[in-house]
């Protein structure tokens, strides 16, 4: 080293260059790993498609966490999953896959269990959703 | 003697190239940065856009983002929760907005730049229903018709929620 120094040619030294590129190398590959995946739920907004022939599916939230279909109560507030939910839907779904099912939470009900209810209608498969005025 | 000289060229040959193994220093180099590539391609998402601090809601079914998707005809919403003062806080593009009915003017003005535009809300998991269904008027009072509601698939349940959720 010393001498390549002493006879003034810069020689091209790889090794710190190695070990630069693997502590670069880690920093991604921990970053990669504490990465999230977000996903979607989509919904058209009202205004686009005309009416539908057929009497919607309301489902209602309650502030509490409490889901009800057409004001009969299903599952409990606290599950996520909502598994009597998706088996009603289902059902629906089989008669009639164009139903439309209309969410209908209050006004301070909690986004997670908007979510809960859209990700059971994705669970059973609905295609026709929208969200009606909220409730106090 | 010329059959020796022979002889020895070749021995000395063999030995060039049937001597030990180097290490090889360029491929591996080469293989590194390929690596390196990789991981700083899947690590850079359109982290300019999206709020970190909000714990967006779980959902199982959701169906996952297309990583190779154009993300230009998305308009990403970030919709905060402050716990304490039980106030949502609105954000696009990194500005703020203080209710959602403000973001009207800059929703329609995207509206009229890429009509096939639509609006990804990624709303944290405490945030009232009343400020997203304001939100979703004002998309459609905006002309966009099109509402995706980011959510994590398996997301941590188990972290803790932070102390201003608690609150409420």
């Amino acid at each position: 080293m010393a001498g390549s120094a002493g006879d003034g040619e810069f020689g091209f030294q790889i090794a710190p260059m190695l070990d630069i590129l693997f502590v670069l190398l880690l920093f991604f590959m921990v970053s990669a790993g504490a990465q999230k995946h977000e996903a979607s739920l989509t919904t058209e907004l009202p205004g686009k498609g005309g009416p539908s022939g057929s009497i919607p599916v309301q489902i209602g939230i309650d502030s509490d966490g409490q889901v009800n279909v057409a004001g009969a109560p299903l599952d409990s507030p606290t599950d996520s999953d909502l598994p009597q939910l998706v088996d009603r839907l289902k059902g629906v779904m089989a008669s009639n896959a164009q139903q439309p099912v209309v969410i209908t939470p209050t006004r301070s009900t909690k986004h997670q269990r908007v979510v809960d209810v859209l990700n059971a209608c994705a669970a059973a498969q609905v295609k026709n959703l929208a969200f009606g005025s909220p409730s106090d | 003697m010329a059959s020796l000289t022979i002889k020895r060229q070749r021995k000395r040959k063999r030995a060039d190239t049937d001597g030990d193994p180097e290490f090889q220093v360029a491929p591996m180099v080469d293989v590194l940065l390929v690596l390196m590539l990789f991981f700083m391609a899947i690590t850079s998402t359109e982290v300019l856009k999206k709020d970190k601090n909000l714990q967006l809601a779980d959902a199982k079914h959701a169906k996952p983002n297309d990583q190779n998707k154009q993300h230009k005809n998305e308009i990403v919403v970030n919709v905060s929760w402050d716990g304490i003062n039980s106030a949502a806080h609105f954000s696009m593009d990194g500005i703020d907005y203080p209710t959602a009915d403000s973001m009207q003017g800059a929703l329609a003005h995207e509206h009229a730049a890429n009509p096939a535009a639509y609006v990804v809300i990624r709303a944290d998991r405490d945030v009232e229903y009343s400020n997203i269904s304001d939100l979703m008027s004002t998309c459609g009072g905006a002309g966009i018709s099109t509402v995706t509601f980011a959510v994590l698939i398996g997301g941590d349940k188990n972290k803790p929620t932070p102390p201003g959720a608690a609150l409420n």
